[in-house]
This record gives C-alpha cells, sequence and structure tokens, in this order.
C-alpha cells in the first residue's frame, strides 16, 4: 500500500478543496487515462484498489501509471471517545485530488481493453471521474 | 500563406476579473508579441479560434488588428482541464523567410514485431522541438515501428524528418523502446534453468530462447 516512508509532522490540518487541478491535468506517460472530474481524498486503500481492478482486467501486457501519492495523514478518534484529549491517531493515508487531475494512465493494450478496465477502477474511486485518451493539441 | 485569418481587438484591461468578462462574452484573452512589434492583449472570437486550433497547433494564423495584418502562430494554448474550453493563447509574429521553433507531435505508426510476440511498445517522447520555417512545419512527425523487435529501441536521431526540418532534441534522446514484461523475462531464465539442468532436449529449447533475445542484444 501506498504510503510516505517518513514524514515532517505527523498530524496535519485538513485544508480546503477549492478549484481546480493546476497541474497533472494532462497525460503525461500513457494513451489512456483516469481524470477525476470532483473533488476529494483519495486513499491508499482506494488507489490500490484501482490499481488490481485495472491490473486484473488488462491480465497481460499493458502498463499502468499512479500519477497522485498519498502523502496527507488522516487522524480519527477511537469510537465512543468523549471529544476533547487532543487530535485523534493517524488512521489512513489520502491524495488530495482537485477536478481535472489525472490520476491513473494506462498504456500497451487496445482502446476497448482500456475502457473497460477504468470503467472498472473508476467504481474504486470516491469521486466521479473519466476517460481520457491522448490527442494532439497544445 | 496562411491558413486562416482572424480579427482580434485590442483590450485595455487586463487581470482575471476583465478575462472573465471577456471569457463569458464569447471572446479569449491573447497576447501577441515577437519580433520587434512588442505585447500586445487582445481578444479573440472563441468560435472562430476554435476552429483555426483544429486545423493543427503548428497552423499559421493571420491576426488583422487595427487594420493591419499580422502573421503568427499560436505558441501556448491554455485551457479549462475538465471542459477543454479556451482560456489564454499566446500568439507569436513570424516571418514566412525566418525559422521559428515548434513543438510538433510524434507518432509511432504500426504495430512493433516485438509486441506482436509479446513484448510491450514504450513511448517515451510524444513530441519534439523543431526548427523549420512557418510553412514547412509539419502537423507530426510519424515513424513506422513495425520492424522493432524485443528490446529495441528507437531514438530522436533514427527519426526521419521533411526537408528543411531540423529537430532540436538531443539526438541520443529515447522516444520508444520495446520492453520485454517483467513476468516474460522471469519465465524465460527460469525456463532456461530448468532446461539446462534437463540436458540435450533442453538446450535445443534453451536455443530456441536465445534466438528470441538476440534482436536486443544486437541493438
Amino acid at each position: 500500500m501506498l504510503m510516505p516512508r517518513k514524514v515532517r509532522h505527523r498530524k496535519v490540518q485538513r485544508g480546503r478543496l477549492t478549484g481546480t487541478a493546476k497541474g497533472g491535468t494532462k497525460l503525461a506517460f500513457g494513451d489512456y487515462g483516469i481524470q477525476a472530474l470532483e473533488p476529494g481524498w483519495l486513499t491508499n486503500r482506494q488507489i490500490e484498489a484501482a490499481r488490481i481492478a485495472m491490473t486484473r482486467h488488462i491480465k497481460r501486457g499493458g502498463k499502468v501509471w499512479i500519477n497522485v501519492f498519498p502523502d496527507k495523514p488522516i487522524t480519527q478518534k477511537p469510537a465512543e471517545t468523549r471529544m476533547g484529549s487532543g487530535k485523534g491517531n493517524p488512521e489512513k493515508w489520502v491524495a488530495v485530488v482537485k477536478p481535472g487531475r489525472v490520476l491513473f494512465e494506462l498504456s500497451g493494450v487496445a482502446e476497448p481493453v482500456a475502457r473497460e478496465a477504468m470503467r472498472l477502477a473508476i467504481h474504486k474511486l470516491p469521486m466521479k471521474a473519466r476517460f481520457v485518451v491522448r490527442q494532439e493539441e497544445a | 500563406m496562411s491558413d486562416v485569418t482572424l480579427t482580434a481587438d485590442r483590450r485595455s484591461e487586463t487581470g482575471k476579473g476583465a478575462a472573465g468578462r471577456f471569457r463569458r462574452a464569447g471572446r479569449v484573452p491573447a497576447v501577441v508579441y515577437g519580433l520587434d512589434g512588442g505585447s500586445v492583449p487582445v481578444t479573440v472570437d472563441a468560435h472562430e479560434l476554435q476552429h483555426a486550433l483544429a486545423r493543427g497547433v503548428n497552423s499559421l494564423i493571420t491576426l488583422r488588428i487595427d487594420g493591419t495584418e499580422q502573421l503568427t502562430m499560436a505558441r501556448q494554448v491554455q485551457r479549462n482541464p475538465l471542459k477543454g474550453t479556451l482560456l489564454h493563447v499566446d500568439f507569436v509574429r513570424v516571418r514566412a523567410d525566418q525559422t521559428v521553433t515548434a513543438e510538433v507531435a510524434l507518432h509511432l505508426e504500426g504495430e512493433a514485431e516485438g509486441a506482436k510476440r509479446g513484448g510491450l511498445l514504450e513511448q517515451m517522447l510524444f513530441s519534439v522541438s523543431v526548427e523549420a520555417k512557418p510553412g514547412d512545419i509539419p502537423a507530426a512527425i510519424a515513424h513506422d515501428v513495425s520492424a522493432m523487435e524485443m528490446g529495441d529501441q528507437l531514438y530522436v536521431r533514427d527519426l526521419a524528418v521533411p526537408a528543411g526540418v531540423e529537430i532540436r532534441n538531443d539526438p541520443d534522446e529515447l522516444v520508444a523502446q520495446v520492453s520485454v514484461p517483467r513476468g516474460m523475462a522471469a519465465g524465460a531464465e527460469e525456463g532456461a534453468e530448468g532446461e539446462a539442468g534437463e540436458g540435450e532436449g533442453g538446450e535445443a529449447a534453451a536455443g530456441g530462447g536465445g534466438g528470441g533475445e538476440e534482436p536486443g542484444g544486437a541493438d
């Protein structure tokens, strides 16, 4: 599962998810990709689930790129705990995703296979996303 | 000489507020610069510009500003990542007899021989920077990869370009390669080891496996 090897701060504030992605909005490596259409937090478990869905469908051949990394720790207080007593414990890692961000890329397979693999992967994601194909254009 | 002629209005307002107003009114904020004319902020009709850019990113566009015509090329096109609508365009003035630098898309055509045998054709470079006269810039550079075997690599120096066009990228830059999938490589090694232990019958098969790897080694 993806997570940072070491971090400067164990707990961070939640932040705001406004606007659209500033970078990583175009395909950089592969011929096909999944582009987020909504903002959200993508956990390392969801990334892994989507990756497995894609690689199992394409079976042999093809290459998958994961363009986001879950580097933000999310804390949770234990169940049935009274409020106070400080911030909760780090429980999961998320990648902060803004609309337009290309999350995964794929190459080396035919378009119908890539489309189906990515459709399955999109079902593992917590936000709306779409399948994108490389096209010439500045 | 030019493919398209667009009428551009000079704008005095700049900044995101004004840019938003222009976009809502169906115009795209743009800037024209290059040669000796200085930088001129303008707006162009979004629909017409969209059509002009659809003919090719490096197509020549004549801008009519205040009655004077200027030959330009779109150098940087900014789009909304979700809707694809045009946000801003940089037009650079060009002269038909002077070379300019432009980014040209790179197309790999055909199915690599190595890919048919289970390899993976990986493309590392999707566009190259070329220097040519504005009229000579190709829409795309195509290269046939059907002869590429497993392990073969394609470099910038191997690309064929039309006369009058010069590629500015490093000649040793890797464009594409046919890589051997990890599972396949491991399987081949295991097979070779197992067969070596088995004796003569195995050797023949291992020889066949070695033949498969030869093209990669030859390159």
